[in-house]
């Protein structure tokens, strides 16, 4: 009998819901081409080139625990040159970015470079707020700098022994986007 | 509900009724959808194990520390083990601990990670198997390390992971607590069993790093796996590795060290993907073969439905629905086939071992998958059935 | 009115090359509650003339009203609504659906039309009654006889209470006695119900129980009645 028939056939349908989560974070997402125009930017970039800047390999040679140093470089050293604060490694300007087609993972970790060239050539720099600490926001951001820009930094040399030197930076100086 | 669809449809019971007109072919049906369903659920089980087991593996609190470019081999990994103290000393960023006589215990693990072949008591032949280094403070780091049989190793002794066995291609006896294991030239006692949640590092033995140091007359570790303080990120180790260039290290989120040997199967869970494609192809003939039968045998039946005044539509849709109901009594088969028997499955692959994983997700795919072998399988059919013509079809036999 | 008017029918289809005429220029006119038997040789057209008045084909040409609607106007789906609603059909073979039993076979026209499940009840029960049946309604198809089989097709076609009653050769497969039982129990729906009922048949003793008899050979209808005052009226 059809007792059980009063219903007619409804469509069973799986609904795969392919829920996609997008969150869209714009505190990690940066614009490097934007010019950055807030107060803390405008206290860092400078607007003028500092005088007298030597290359990453000299001031790594020369340069005492704190020595006021001006250094030229570029952005890069590794794949992830930048560590999400303000502060980023840069490159002597004598290196040379991995041409296409080498199959570097990216052309500003100049990995084509001898890796002791290399490590010579690099330099860690950081800009501190009063208490020493790293400032949170993002250099891309803060800056507006992005990988392989030649920026012109200016700040103290921070030497904690022989191997170990790194620059506290109190101004920037962007020669090339 | 007759006119949900804008017209009068047939009977639910006449679907139903018509797949048991024919018992043998539909169990024989039946039987070729369960497989392809658990088919399905085989390789769906083995991407979500695969994907599961290398997503649990990272905990966001811990970070790698390795040399340079080493990132996604760790075994290329080589650091003098003079820095881990050096690190545990510095980094201002690594949780520490309250230890037993009061002094601060710091969160960081010295580990030494290499892939060797290892032979299992007196078997003769060899395995290549996953062997670890640590120390008291691993666990520590390694959170969510538990002991599940035996103790944590003493000197020559090693704790085997719970998905070793398989890792190792032997049987879980052949890992028994007492039982022996050679490997680096010196034979190891099995102390004891562990888990993992399901991460890669089930699939280790873990041995003490001093112990595996001599044995392999190495002096350097491959990585030191750190516990994060409260507050720190991933910045805090990054600058400081930065910073200190001299010391050659990079510093790597674990998380982000297992999601980049996710990508490494990248092109495994595309062939899989690729499997379940074709799988569902061959069930989508299989089902459709079926139901074109069912259509040729019934062409007067189908045009006498017509005659009383069903429309097209609803004969097409009662076809439907007999694949379809088909399709899904087969696809509830094969996922309760594949929970009781599937579910769990260790799989050895190049970097460890997981299990296959049955879960509602891998259910809900298989399901969905074997509900559209019934859909596309009916629909060429049932159009073919629309389109019968309804006085030639009173006049077949 | 006649119930059924049809006029200047023509069926042509193609086969290769070939042209053929089923049906050529046929007029008629059916009253309600009439008995219209539809002789004529195999290949003769009768039963293209039945399925265009059941609403399951398509004339070439000319017109075809029954119950007022011009079938031939209507689509296909409108035509299967219509043909729910206004047509009983009697097939030779019976053409039962074998996985329903006697009463979901009779009830299937009924699941077409706005009834309660009650009022389908009654009805089905009626009709079983009314071709003898009412103990043969949990039966399936095969567990039933030939004309116990052709009486569920005659209680099927009539559950609805189409306004036209079409049967193809009722007792074609039939033995002479369960053949007579079958056409005795169509001369009492049509005198007791009042049934208009259109039989297509090849035996003249089948035939002659109807209260007129038509002829068809070679597509072309032998004892014409044009429904001359009917199609006056309509202007036709």
């Amino acid at each position: 009998m059809f007792k059980s028939t009063r219903f007619a056939l409804s469509i069973l349908t799986v609904g795969l819901l392919v829920v996609g989560c997008t969150r869209n974070d714009s505190s990690n997402k940066t614009d490097p081409d934007k010019k950055p125009s807030n107060a803390v930017a405008s206290k860092h970039v400078l607007d003028s080139e500092p005088a007298s800047a030597k290359g990453v390999k000299e001031v790594k040679q020369q340069a005492k625990d704190g020595d006021e140093v001006v250094v030229v470089g570029r952005i890069g050293g590794s794949d992830k040159p930048f560590t999400g604060r303000a502060s980023f490694t840069i490159v002597d300007v004598s290196f040379k970015p991995c041409p296409d087609g080498e199959g570097c993972p990216t052309p500003w970790d100049f990995c084509c470079e001898a890796p002791d060239d290399l490590a010579k050539g690099t330099i860690f720099v950081k800009f501190v707020d009063s208490a020493g600490k790293t400032l949170a926001n993002d250099a891309k951001a803060l800056l507006g700098v992005k990988e392989l820009s030649t920026i012109v930094i200016r700040g103290q040399a921070k030497r904690d022994d022989d191997k170990s030197i790194s620059i506290v930076a109190n101004g920037v100086f962007i020669k090339q986007k | 509900m007759y006119e949900a669809f804008g017209f009068r449809l047939l009977p639910w019971d006449y679907g139903v009724r018509n797949l048991l007109r024919r018992p043998a072919r539909s169990a024989m049906t039946l039987f070729g959808l369960t497989l392809v369903v658990v088919l399905v659920l085989v390789v769906v089980g083995f991407i979500r194990g695969l994907e599961v087991s290398l997503s649990v593996s990272g905990d966001p609190q811990v970070v790698l520390i390795h040399t340079l470019g080493a990132a996604e081999n760790m075994e290329n990994s080589s650091i003098p083990s003079s820095q881990a103290a050096l690190l545990s000393a510095s980094l201002k960023s690594v949780q520490r601990q309250q230890g037993p006589s009061g002094s601060k215990v710091v969160c960081a693990s010295p580990e030494l990670f290499l892939g060797t072949q290892v032979n299992i008591d007196h078997e003769s032949e060899e395995s290549l198997g996953l062997v670890r280094g640590i120390t008291p403070a691993t666990p520590l780091v390694r959170r969510n390390v538990q002991i599940l049989q035996g103790n944590w190793p003493g000197p020559g002794e090693v704790l085997v992971g719970r998905l070793a066995a398989t890792k190792l291609g032997t049987r879980p006896e052949e890992l028994a607590v007492g039982k022996t294991v050679t490997f680096e030239g010196r034979t190891w006692k099995i102390s004891g069993h562990f888990a993992s949640t399901g991460s890669a590092l089930e699939a280790e033995l873990w041995c003490p790093l001093e112990d595996l140091q001599l044995a392999m007359k190495r002096q350097d570790l491959s990585l030191v796996a750190i516990l994060l303080a409260s507050g720190a990120d991933l910045a805090d180790v990054d600058e400081f590795c930065k910073e200190r260039l001299d010391l050659e290290l990079q510093a790597t989120a674990e998380s982000t060290y297992y999601a980049s040997l996710q990508r490494h199967y990248g092109p495994v869970r595309l062939l899989a993907w690729l499997i379940v494609v074709i799988i569902a192809g061959a069930g989508i003939f299989t089902g459709m073969n079926v139901m074109y039968g069912a259509v040729t045998g019934r062409v007067r039946e189908l045009a006498t439905l017509q005659t009383i005044g069903f429309v097209r539509r609803a004969i097409a849709l009662s076809l439907l629905q007999e694949g379809m109901l088909l399709a899904m009594s087969a696809s509830l088969l094969a996922a309760a086939f594949a929970v009781i028997a599937i579910q769990g499955t260790a799989v050895r692959f190049t970097m460890g071992a997981f299990t296959l994983r049955v879960d509602s997700t891998t259910v809900l795919i298989g399901v969905g998958v074997g509900l559209l072998v019934g859909v596309l399988g009916s629909i060429p059919p049932a159009i073919r059935a629309m389109r019968l013509p309804v006085v030639e079809g009173l006049k077949a036999i | 009115m006649p119930l059924v008017e049809i006029h200047g029918l023509t069926k042509e289809y193609h086969k290769g090359d070939q042209k053929i005429v089923p049906l050529r220029d046929a007029s008629l006119a059916i009253d309600k509650g009439d008995f219209v038997s539809l002789m004529g040789a195999s290949g003769s057209g009768k039963s293209t003339l039945l399925n265009l008045i059941a609403g399951i084909d398509r004339p070439t040409s000319g017109t075809i009203h029954v119950a007022g609607t011009d079938i031939a106007s209507l689509t296909r789906t409108q035509l299967a609504h219509w043909r729910a609603r206004n047509v009983g059909y009697i097939f030779q073979l019976y053409n039962l659906i074998p996985v329903l039993t006697a009463y979901e076979n009779i009830e299937l026209p009924l699941l077409l039309l706005p009834l309660a499940r009650a009022e389908r009840q009654k009805r089905v029960e009626i009709a079983l009654a009314a071709v003898g049946l009412t103990d043969r309604a949990d039966h399936y198809p095969r567990q039933l006889s030939g004309g116990q089989e052709q009486r569920v097709g005659i209680a099927r076609a009539i559950v609805g209470d189409p306004a036209v009653v079409v049967a193809d050769e009722p007792t074609g497969d039939l033995d002479a006695e369960t053949s007579e039982q079958i056409l005795h129990l169509l001369q009492r729906l049509n005198a007791e119900l009042g049934t208009t009922l259109l039989m297509v048949t090849h035996d003249p003793k089948s035939a002659s129980i109807a209260r007129r008899q038509l002829r068809l050979d070679k597509g072309v209808l032998l004892e014409p009645e044009p429904p001359k005052v009917a199609l006056a009226a309509r202007g036709a």
